[in-house]
């Protein structure tokens, strides 16, 4: 041992001092803007003379991205819903003095920022940006749309469009800036993130460059992720990794001693922590309060049904769709429970009775091959199905792949068949039906299936499903996928959930259509159906996804904040 | 019983000189972990990850990879790059043997004079805390972007950086030889 000690002893006295990523991150410097503070007030007094308001004037947080985007023509901004995105977006390349600047938007809103546009024009002086939806982006024509317009800044509305890094839009995004590093980027949204860390890391490095307070590392970033995550497994290794950001912010003091603390209440203090770490990162703005001043309220309904009751123990126990299909994967199955819950289940209508194996073994192996080959070996012309499948009928390709594409070409011209909504028992609707037909104010019936949008109207509500405008009637019923996000929607100030989504950021953006700037009514409230297993575990993991973007990111979520009452509490 | 038990009995490096020292990179090693690894496919198999960052390109290239029919460059001064050496590997312990060579700059004599039981010390120190001890040692690296068709036929391997023990000679620089 002791030859050993000595080769480690003259190593140490010549290997260098390397900063470790925890080193790196620490040493970010630290910035301290309040939003709202003087100093962002007079920010936004000081932005608004210099796009020569005219009878309108920006908010102080807008100043605050203004005055970082002059400075570094980058931006972070943890920006809540209806806080004033669009404006940041609109004006970002005047306030960078971008010459070519791209506003990248979903495609529900691009419509609507258009419209925007006009008003902005009306009270701000700045040239309009170019605004190109996150669809345009995913299909195999836009391939080449940002190589073609060279924007010198992309500002990302709702950047969480962009946090799924296997799409093909965010590859040909990111490869973009591979390619272009001093383009700049500017991304905004309410909920960057929803689950994970590793959701929105490439979007951190983009917009905060040298300062991003995340390893670079994919190693430490998974252990950082680790610890951090709703759904992270920390290990005593990953903990030895992140905790030096809990001795950073060093506020706790004795109790903070590793040792004597459960993992919750560690996770709870590390995302404390890394909130304070991101947060006072320069090129971070960030919004801690709604911009709507109404109490919210959550109010969970129980109607109990024994036909669902009892298809879902005999779902739960024999893993059998009452109609006796077998299911064989968890995820079919946490569908089937979801959609019973509301009262009925979807089976696939195939001609004369006859199911295809053929037709659908051959497509499940292609979807395999082509999510295979998107996820570990695309590249530019190969990075959507699409262009996979151009790929492949030139003779690309791996042999597997050959084979996939040899199965699934004679038989890919059948058309899928179609599918048809088994209704178990229609009382859940009709309960969510008698409740809409007893409110007095107006009020939105909020669906995301397809099958009881249909039975929504077969009873005479008035249905906004895809591509139908937003809801303005007293009494409607809306699609969450359709109308669930950048809506404004604050003339209604009650709505019922019959499908409660398990996604914290779809919930966040739901809640956000009514409770939002414009709002007139002191109360908002949302009542949501809280009957069965799959309803309640939908609640508990948005609840906990809320729960982390909350503590990490520092941007109030209103699931969390809004307050639990039960029917007979209820003021309204 | 150690994981190293077997790296005293590795035929020792063949260099005379330098290990490692015929390499494209001057690199700062960050850090030297032992993994298991979690890849549905490999799950299970023990590695060696070393990570570096580049410190220096000694010889830059840049060429057409027939596996992927895509133009291969260097990585660039400042980039944090790895790459594994798998328990499994006929050549792991002679690899790790090498690689431990070249970060302690041990002389030809030097290592000839350790004990079996001295290289499974001076292995286990090494990867000891994800390699703190052995963080910030320079080396110089040959790292070479191969295609491995044979072991998978599903399909394309991913490129790898893959991390010689033995220099290539001189004439062979550049050429992309598959595994």
């Amino acid at each position: 041992m002791n030859k050993v000690n000595a080769i480690f002893q003259r190593l140490n006295a010549t290997r260098q001092t390397v900063p470790t990523c925890l080193d790196r991150v620490l040493a970010i410097p630290r910035q301290t803007l309040d939003p709202n503070g003087p100093e962002a007030t007079a920010m936004g007094e000081k932005w608004s003379k210099f796009f020569g308001a005219k009878g309108a004037a920006l908010r102080p947080v807008q100043g605050m991205a203004f005055e970082v985007i002059a400075q570094r023509k980058t931006l972070l901004g943890f920006i809540g819903v209806g806080a004033g995105k669009t404006g940041i977006c609109l004006l970002a390349g005047e306030a960078a003095g971008a010459k070519r600047p791209l506003v990248l938007a979903p495609p529900a809103l691009v419509k609507q920022m258009t419209e925007d546009l006009k008003w902005w024009s009306d009270h701000f002086t700045f040239t309009p940006p170019r605004l190109v939806s996150y669809g345009k982006l995913s299909v195999m024509s836009g391939a080449n749309i940002l190589e073609e317009y060279q924007p010198d800044l992309v500002i990302s509305d709702e950047a969480h469009y962009l946090k799924r890094a296997s799409s093909s839009r965010t590859k040909r995004f990111l490869r973009y800036f591979y390619d272009h590093p001093t383009a700049g980027f500017i991304g905004v949204s309410g909920s960057l993130t929803s689950s994970s860390l590793m959701e929105y890391h490439h979007l951190l490095s983009l917009s905060l460059r040298e300062n991003t307070p995340l390893p670079l590392s994919r190693h430490e970033l998974a252990q950082w992720a680790a610890c951090i995550d709703a759904k992270g497994e920390p290990v005593k290794e990953d903990w030895s990794k992140v905790w030096g950001l809990v001795e950073w912010d060093n506020q706790g003091g004795f109790f903070d001693d590793p040792a004597f603390m459960t993992t919750t209440q560690k996770k709870e203090r590390v995302r404390l922590a890394f909130q304070k770490r991101l947060l006072s990162c320069p090129g971070v703005v960030h919004t801690s309060t709604f911009s709507c001043g109404a109490s919210l309220h959550l109010i969970p309904h129980t109607p109990t049904c024994q036909v669902i009751e009892d298809s879902l123990k005999k779902l739960k126990a024999t893993w059998c769709r009452p109609d006796g299909e077998e299911l064989s994967e968890a995820s079919a199955m946490a569908a089937t429970a979801k959609n019973i819950s509301v009262g009925f289940y979807y089976r696939w209508l195939w001609p004369d009775g006859v199911v295809d194996f053929d037709w659908l073994e051959a497509r499940a192996e292609w979807s395999r091959q082509v999510r295979g080959l998107l996820t570990y070996r695309s590249r530019q012309g190969l990075d959507s199905p699409a262009l996979v499948e151009i790929y492949a009928s030139e003779g690309n390709g791996s042999a597997a792949l050959q084979r996939a594409w040899a199965q699934w070409a004679p038989l890919k011209h059948r058309p899928q068949p179609p599918k048809e909504a088994v209704w178990l028992t229609e009382e859940v609707v009709d309960y969510a039906f008698r409740w809409l037909e007893k409110q007095t104010a107006p009020a939105v019936l909020w669906y995301s299936s397809q099958a009881v949008g249909d039975l929504l109207e077969a009873k005479g509500v008035q249905v906004h499903g895809a591509g139908s405008p937003p809801p303005s009637a007293p009494k409607v019923a809306a699609s969450i996928q359709a109308h669930g996000t950048g809506r404004n929607l604050q003339h209604y100030d009650t709505a019922f959930i019959i499908e409660p989504p398990s996604g914290g950021g779809v919930w966040e953006q739901l809640l956000g259509r009514h409770h939002r700037q414009g709002q007139r009514s002191d109360l908002v409230s949302f009542h949501f159906l809280f009957s069965t297993e799959a309803q309640v575990k939908a609640i508990e993991t948005a609840m906990a996804q809320a729960d982390y973007v909350e503590k990490s990111t520092g941007v109030r979520q209103r699931i969390t904040a809004a307050r639990l009452i039960k029917p007979n509490q209820k003021g309204k | 019983m150690s994981d190293f038990a077997g790296i005293g009995a590795a035929p020792a490096p063949q260099r005379t000189t330098e290990y490692l020292s015929d390499g494209t990179y001057l690199t700062t090693v960050m850090a030297l972990k032992k993994k298991t690894s979690e890849n549905p496919r490999t799950r299970g198999d023990k590695m060696i990850i070393v990570e570096m960052a580049v410190a220096e390109v000694l010889v830059s290239k840049e060429y057409n990879s027939p596996v992927h029919q895509t133009p291969q460059t260097s990585s660039q001064v400042g980039e944090v790059v790895s790459c594994f050496l798998k328990f499994k590997w006929f050549s792991f312990m002679e690899k790790m043997k090498a690689l431990l060579c070249a970060i302690m700059k041990l002389t030809p004599e030097e290592a000839a004079n350790l004990s079996e039981q001295d290289w499974v010390d001076l292995a286990e120190k090494a990867v000891e805390n994800d390699g703190a001890s052995v963080r910030g040692a320079v080396i110089k690296v040959k790292a070479k972007t191969i295609g491995v068709p044979v072991k998978d036929p599903q399909g394309e391997f991913t490129v790898i950086d893959f991390f010689l023990a033995e220099a290539e000679p001189a004439e062979a620089e550049g050429d992309d030889i598959p595994f």
